[in-house]
C-alpha cells in the first residue's frame, strides 16, 4: 500500500489559553463529520482530562485526522496535532509543532495578541512553519478586528491578507479555513524509500494495550511486525499495531513519510518513551535521530505525602499511574519526620503542579499534602564542593556555604497601558529588573523583565491577573543562574518543626513570608483542646509567631434514647473530615493548610 | 395481637431486661429553641375525634402487646415528649396501666411541663409513676421569655408547687430540667434558678443543659449562643453550686441526691435494651448479630393513620457502629467505662484505644484511666466530643491493625 503524500496536511493550531483553540479544534471534527452527531456529550472532544475540560487548556498533546474533499476535488488527510496550551508545557509544544508543516495561529478577536500568542510564533517559525492567521470569535460584540488585522501585520510581521476570520462556535468561516490549509500549508516532503525516522511528540497510556505512541513519520514507513529502535534511548521494541488517530485508534497496518499516527510496541511504561526521541528500524536504521531532542528538566519541585501514611502504597502506584501518561512528571522516594514517606516530585511549572495535585485526588480518591514548591539552587560550598537542592531539608548548615545560585527568567508581559504602573510596582516587589518595554500599539505594551523563577512561583501569576484585571499576559524562559541570599525558614507547631513546611526564602521575604505562612496556617488549623503557637525561623529566632487558642467548650448537652444514632452520624461525619488531616507532633494539620500556605494571599491584591 | 416483623420481638424473650419508652408528640405550642418532633395543639387538638385520641389508641395497644410480650414487669419505664401533659389524666392512665400491666417496673417517669401539672394528674401519677420529670428550664421570667416558652411565671411556679403536693402525698420523687448559656442569661441568674428551685421543692434530681441553638428553631432567627467561654464559665459555676448543694454530678448534664439517679437514662448511657413506641421514638434490642436500632418515622398523622407497629423501621448496627455508640453514651456517665464490661461487649482491650497518637491530643487532667475504668473528669466532660472523636478514631486504627487493611507496611522511616 502506497498513498500519496502530496494530499497530507500536517497542522497544529497555537494560540494563547483561552482564545479558543479546543473550540476550533471540535468544529474541524465536525466539519468533517467525524464528529459525533449523537449529541453534544462532551464539549470539547480533544480534551481528554476532567481537568482540561473544566479549566479549558489542554495538558496532553492531541492528535486527529481528518479526511477532508477539498474544493479542487482532492481527497485530502488533514493531520491536526493539538497542543497543549501552558507555558509550563512548551516543550510538548514544541515537538507537536515539529510534527508539523503548518501552524494556525489563533488570536481572540476581541483580546487580541499575547504573550503566549507570540512565543508560539516564535516557535513555529523555528521550525520553519507556515503560519496562517486565524482571528477566531469574531461572532463576539467585541470582536475588533481592524486592530487584530494591524497587529498581526505590525506586532507579528505576518500577511494580513491571509488571515482568516472564524467564528469557531458558529462555524463561520471554517470551510475557508480548511481550503486556506489545503493551499497554503505545503504537504510533507519526506523520502518513503529512505531509512525510517519518526519523532514521537506525545504517547498514552492504555491499561489492556500498553504504552500508545503519538508520531509523526518524516521518512521511510513503519509497518506492523518491524522490529523498531528508539535512538536516544537505544531500546528496541517489535511494532505490534500501527493506525491513525479519528475519534478512536483506527489500525491501518502501516504509515508512511508524512503520516501522524500512532503504533504500540509491547512497551509496559511511559518511561521507556521520551517525548522528542526518534524511532527507527533495526534493520536499516537512519544514520541520526532528528534533531531537537531535549530531556525535558523540572524547574518546580514539591513533595508529596499521602495524610494517611497507609495510604503510602496507594500513592505510589497513583504517581506511577500518572507516570504512564506524563512524561515530564519526575518522582523519587522522599521522606519527612512530620509527613512519613512520601515522593518528591519535579513539575515543569506550577500548573502541571496543581494538574498532578487534582489528578492524583479525583483519580485515585487519595488525600494528599504538597510541601511549598522550590526551584533548584545551585549550593557552591566553602569547600568547593555545588549541589544542586530543590528540597529545604537538604539545604546544608549556612556556615559551610560559600554562595548560592537560582534560577532567573526572561518574563515577557504583555498587558494594556493603564496597567503599566502596578506591574511595575509588582515586578520590583519580586526583584525583577526592567530589561526592555515596547509599545506595540498606543494601548498596549510589552515589558521585559528578569527575575528570579522563585519569585514567580509565589503568588506572581495570580497577583498579575488580578492587577491588570485580567488583561496582562504573561510568558517566560529560564535564561540562567544569579547569585542570591538564601536562608531556609522552618515552621513550628506547638513548638515541633514541621520540616514540610519549612521553604528556602530570599533573606530579603523572611518577614512577610514568615508571617504570611503563620496567618495561613493559624486560619487552616483547627483549635484543639490545648494552645497551639504558630512560629517562623530562621536559624534560631523567631521572625513571626501566631497562637491558635484552645476550645474550652465541646460537648453535646442531651444524648438519650432517640438522640443516640443521629449523633453516631454526625460522628462519623466528623472522623472522616479528621481523617483528611495529617498529625504532625500532637497537632493535627488539615491538607488545606499544606495548599493554603501555597496560594496567594487576597489581600495583596 | 403479633407483634409485627418491624419491631424486633426476640427482645422479649432474650432474658435481658427490658425498658420502655413512649413518646408523646404534643405540645401546647412550640417552643423557640425545641428541635425535637412535637406536633403543637393547634395541629391536634381537633375536639372528639381527635388526632390525640386515635394516637391513645393506638399506643395503648402497642403497649399492651410489649408487655404481653415480655410477660413480666419492664425494667423502666418513661413517658416522654413533647408533653404527656397535654394527654388528659385518662388517657394518660390507660397507657400507664397498660405499662404497668405485669406490675410496677423499678422506675416509673413521666415528663409534664409545669403549666400542665394540674390537680387532676395527681391521682395518676401517684398511682402508677414513681417519678416527675419536670421542664422548668428558668425561674427568672426574662429567661422564659428568651426561650420562647409560652407560659408565665406564676404558672411555672403554680406547676412546681403542684410537683411538690404530688410528691407530698404519693412519695412520687421529683427532678427538674433547668437550661443555662441562655442569650441574655448571666451567671447570676443562672445561679438563682438552681437556688431557688433547691430551696422551693428540693428535688432529688436535676438535669442542667447547656442551650445549643439548633439551626432551623425561630430562636436561631434572633439569637446567637453566648461566646464559648462565657458558657464554660457560666457551667463550671452551676456545677460547683449543685455540687455545694450535695448533688453528685453523675452524667454531663444530670445531677442527683444519693441514690436518686434516673435508672432509666442510665440503661440509654449504657446501651442497654429497651422499647420505644410513638413517633420519632427509637430502640435497642440485643440481638445475634449484635444491635438492632428501630424507629418510627416523625409523622404523628401516619402513626394515628396507621395499625399498630405498622411504620416502624430498623437497622442493624455494626459491631463498629455499636463501639462508637457505646463510646459517645458511656463517657457520658461518671463511672466512664468498665474495663471487663468493654472487653466482654467488644472482643478487645479498652486500653489499645488509649495509643499514643490518641493520648496525645487529649488534654491531662480530662480524663482518669484507672485500674478497672477510663473516665471523664469534668474538666473532660466539657470537651467530650472531641474526646469521643479521638477514642472512635483510635478504634479504627485498631480496627486497621487487626483486619490487616493496612496491604503493606510502609517503609520505616531511618
Amino acid at each position: 500500500m502506497s498513498k500519496d503524500s502530496r494530499f497530507t496536511r500536517n497542522f497544529c493550531i497555537i494560540a494563547h489559553i483561552d482564545h479558543g483553540k479546543s473550540t476550533l479544534a471540535d468544529r474541524f471534527i465536525e466539519k468533517a463529520r467525524l464528529g459525533t452527531s449523537r449529541g453534544p456529550a462532551q464539549s470539547q472532544i480533544l480534551d481528554n482530562m476532567d481537568i482540561e475540560r473544566e479549566r479549558g487548556i489542554t495538558i496532553k498533546s492531541q492528535a486527529v485526522t481528518i479526511p477532508y474533499v477539498a474544493a479542487d476535488g482532492g481527497a485530502y488527510e488533514l493531520n491536526l496535532v493539538d497542543t497543549p496550551g501552558h507555558v509550563d508545557f512548551s516543550y510538548e509544544v514544541s515537538r507537536a509543532i515539529s510534527s508539523c508543516e503548518g501552524a494556525l495561529l489563533l488570536i481572540d478577536a476581541s483580546q487580541g495578541v499575547e504573550a503566549q500568542t507570540l512565543a508560539n510564533l516564535y516557535l513555529a517559525m523555528e521550525h520553519d512553519l507556515e503560519v496562517i492567521p486565524v482571528i477566531n470569535k469574531i461572532d463576539l460584540p467585541s470582536a475588533d478586528i481592524p486592530s487584530c488585522l494591524h497587529q498581526i501585520n505590525h506586532d507579528l510581521g505576518l500577511d494580513p491578507d491571509s488571515t482568516v476570520l472564524v467564528s469557531a462556535k458558529t462555524g463561520e468561516g471554517v470551510d475557508l479555513l480548511f481550503e486556506q490549509i489545503v493551499k497554503l500549508i505545503p504537504p510533507p516532503a519526506g523520502d518513503v524509500d529512505a531509512p525510517a525516522q519518526a519523532l514521537i511528540f506525545d504517547s498514552h497510556y492504555d491499561p489492556y494495550r500498553g504504552v500508545i505512541v503519538h508520531f509523526r513519520l518524516f521518512h521511510g514507513s513503519i509497518k506492523e511486525g518491524d522490529e523498531i529502535l528508539f535512538m536516544h534511548s537505544k531500546a528496541t521494541h517489535k511494532v505490534e499495531e500501527v493506525g491513525i488517530f479519528q475519534l478512536e485508534l483506527v489500525r491501518t497496518g502501516i504509515l508512511q513519510a508524512g503520516d501522524v499516527g500512532y503504533f504500540i510496541a509491547g512497551i509496559k511504561t511511559i518511561s521507556d518513551i521520551r517525548v522528542g526521541d526518534t524511532v527507527t528500524l533495526v534493520s536499516n536504521p537512519a544514520k541520526e535521530p532528528l534533531a531537537g531532542f531535549k530531556d525535558v528538566k523540572p524547574v518546580v519541585f514539591s513533595s508529596i505525602y499521602p495524610v494517611d501514611t497507609n495510604d503510602y502504597e496507594e500513592l505510589q502506584a497513583a504517581i506511577e499511574r500518572l507516570k504512564l501518561n506524563d512524561a515530564s512528571l519526575v518522582y523519587e522516594k522522599d521522606s519527612s519526620a512530620a509527613l512519613g514517606f512520601g515522593f518528591r516530585c519535579g513539575f515543569l511549572g506550577l500548573l502541571h503542579l496543581e494538574v498532578v495535585q487534582e489528578r492524583i485526588e479525583r483519580e485515585f480518591d487519595l488525600s494528599i499534602v504538597f510541601t511549598s514548591p522550590s526551584v533548584k539552587y545551585i549550593v557552591h560550598m566553602k569547600n568547593g564542593e555545588v549541589l544542586n537542592i530543590d528540597n529545604p531539608l537538604e539545604y546544608p548548615d549556612p556556615m559551610r556555604v560559600e554562595f548560592v545560585e537560582e534560577p532567573y527568567i526572561q518574563a515577557n508581559i504583555i498587558t494594556p497601558t493603564t496597567y503599566v504602573g502596578a506591574i511595575i510596582t509588582l515586578c520590583m516587589e519580586k526583584r525583577g529588573v526592567q530589561t526592555g518595554m515596547n509599545y506595540l500599539d498606543e494601548k498596549r505594551v510589552e515589558m521585559i523583565y528578569e527575575m528570579p523563577l522563585a519569585e514567580v512561583l509565589f503568588e506572581f501569576y495570580d497577583r498579575l491577573k488580578s492587577i491588570s484585571r485580567g488583561y496582562a499576559s504573561f510568558d517566560y524562559q529560564v535564561i540562567g543562574y544569579r547569585k542570591t541570599d538564601l536562608v531556609r525558614m522552618d515552621i513550628l507547631v506547638n513548638g515541633e518543626p514541621v520540616d514540610a513546611l519549612s521553604q528556602l526564602v530570599f533573606r530579603g521575604n523572611v518577614q512577610a513570608r514568615g508571617r504570611m505562612v503563620c496567618e495561613r496556617l493559624k486560619d487552616e488549623i483547627p483549635r484543639q483542646q490545648f494552645k497551639i503557637p504558630i512560629q517562623a525561623a530562621v536559624g534560631g529566632s523567631i521572625v513571626s509567631r501566631e497562637t491558635i487558642s484552645a476550645f474550652r467548650k465541646d460537648v453535646t448537652a442531651k444524648c438519650y434514647g432517640g438522640d443516640i444514632s443521629r449523633k453516631r452520624k454526625l460522628l462519623e461525619k466528623q472522623k472522616e473530615g479528621k481523617k483528611r488531616m495529617k498529625m504532625v507532633g500532637n497537632v493535627e494539620i488539615p491538607q488545606q493548610a499544606f495548599l493554603a500556605v501555597l496560594k496567594s494571599d487576597d489581600k495583596n491584591s | 395481637m403479633k407483634i409485627a416483623s418491624s419491631v424486633p420481638s426476640g427482645l422479649f424473650h432474650s432474658g435481658f431486661p427490658v425498658s420502655l419508652y413512649i413518646h408523646v408528640p404534643f405540645c401546647v405550642s412550640k417552643c423557640d429553641y425545641c428541635a425535637f418532633y412535637s406536633l403543637p395543639a393547634c395541629r391536634w387538638d381537633g375536639g372528639g375525634s381527635s388526632l390525640r385520641t386515635a394516637y391513645v389508641e393506638r399506643m395503648a395497644r402497642e403497649i399492651e402487646s410489649c408487655a404481653l410480650a415480655l410477660g413480666r414487669p419492664f425494667e423502666t419505664v418513661f413517658f416522654g415528649g413533647g408533653n404527656p401533659g397535654c394527654l388528659r389524666s385518662n388517657e394518660l392512665s390507660r397507657l400507664l396501666e397498660a405499662a404497668c400491666l405485669f406490675g410496677r417496673p423499678g422506675e416509673c417517669t413521666v415528663e409534664m411541663n409545669p403549666e400542665s401539672l394540674d390537680m387532676s394528674f395527681l391521682p395518676v401519677l401517684g398511682r402508677y409513676a414513681d417519678r416527675l420529670s419536670m421542664g422548668v428550664q428558668s425561674l427568672d421570667a426574662q429567661v422564659l421569655s428568651a426561650l420562647g416558652r409560652n407560659t408565665s411565671l406564676s404558672r411555672v411556679v403554680g406547676g412546681i408547687g403542684n410537683a411538690v403536693e404530688l410528691r407530698r402525698r404519693y412519695g412520687v420523687k421529683l427532678s427538674f430540667d433547668l437550661m443555662t448559656c441562655v442569650p441574655g442569661q448571666d451567671e447570676a441568674s443562672a445561679l438563682n434558678d438552681i437556688d431557688s428551685l433547691v430551696a422551693t421543692a428540693e428535688p432529688e434530681h436535676l438535669s442542667l443543659y447547656c442551650l445549643s441553638v439548633e439551626e432551623g428553631t425561630p430562636l436561631a432567627m434572633r439569637a446567637h449562643e453566648l461566646e464559648e467561654w462565657d458558657q464554660t464559665r457560666m457551667l463550671l459555676a452551676c456545677w460547683q453550686r449543685l455540687s455545694l448543694l450535695g448533688y453528685e454530678h453523675y452524667e454531663v448534664s444530670n445531677f442527683a441526691q444519693k441514690g436518686n439517679r434516673c435508672l432509666h437514662n442510665s440503661r440509654y448511657w449504657a446501651l442497654e435494651q429497651y422499647v420505644g413506641l410513638g413517633p420519632a421514638a427509637a430502640g435497642t434490642a440485643f440481638c445475634e448479630e449484635g444491635i438492632v436500632r428501630w424507629g418510627c418515622p416523625a409523622d404523628v398523622v401516619a402513626y394515628c393513620a396507621g395499625r399498630p407497629f405498622s411504620g416502624y423501621r430498623h437497622e442493624f448496627l455494626s459491631k463498629e457502629e455499636e463501639l462508637e455508640e457505646y463510646l459517645l453514651v458511656a463517657l457520658r456517665v461518671k463511672e466512664g467505662i468498665n474495663f471487663d464490661a468493654f472487653a466482654t461487649r467488644f472482643g478487645f482491650s479498652f486500653g489499645e484505644l488509649l495509643d499514643s497518637e490518641c493520648l496525645r491530643t487529649l488534654t491531662d487532667g480530662s480524663y482518669v484511666v484507672g485500674t478497672t475504668s477510663f473516665a471523664c473528669t469534668e474538666n473532660g466532660w466539657m470537651v467530650l466530643d472531641d474526646l469521643v472523636l479521638r477514642l472512635a478514631l483510635a478504634a479504627d486504627r485498631v480496627r486497621h491493625s487487626k483486619n490487616g487493611d493496612c496491604p503493606v507496611e510502609p517503609p520505616v522511616a531511618p
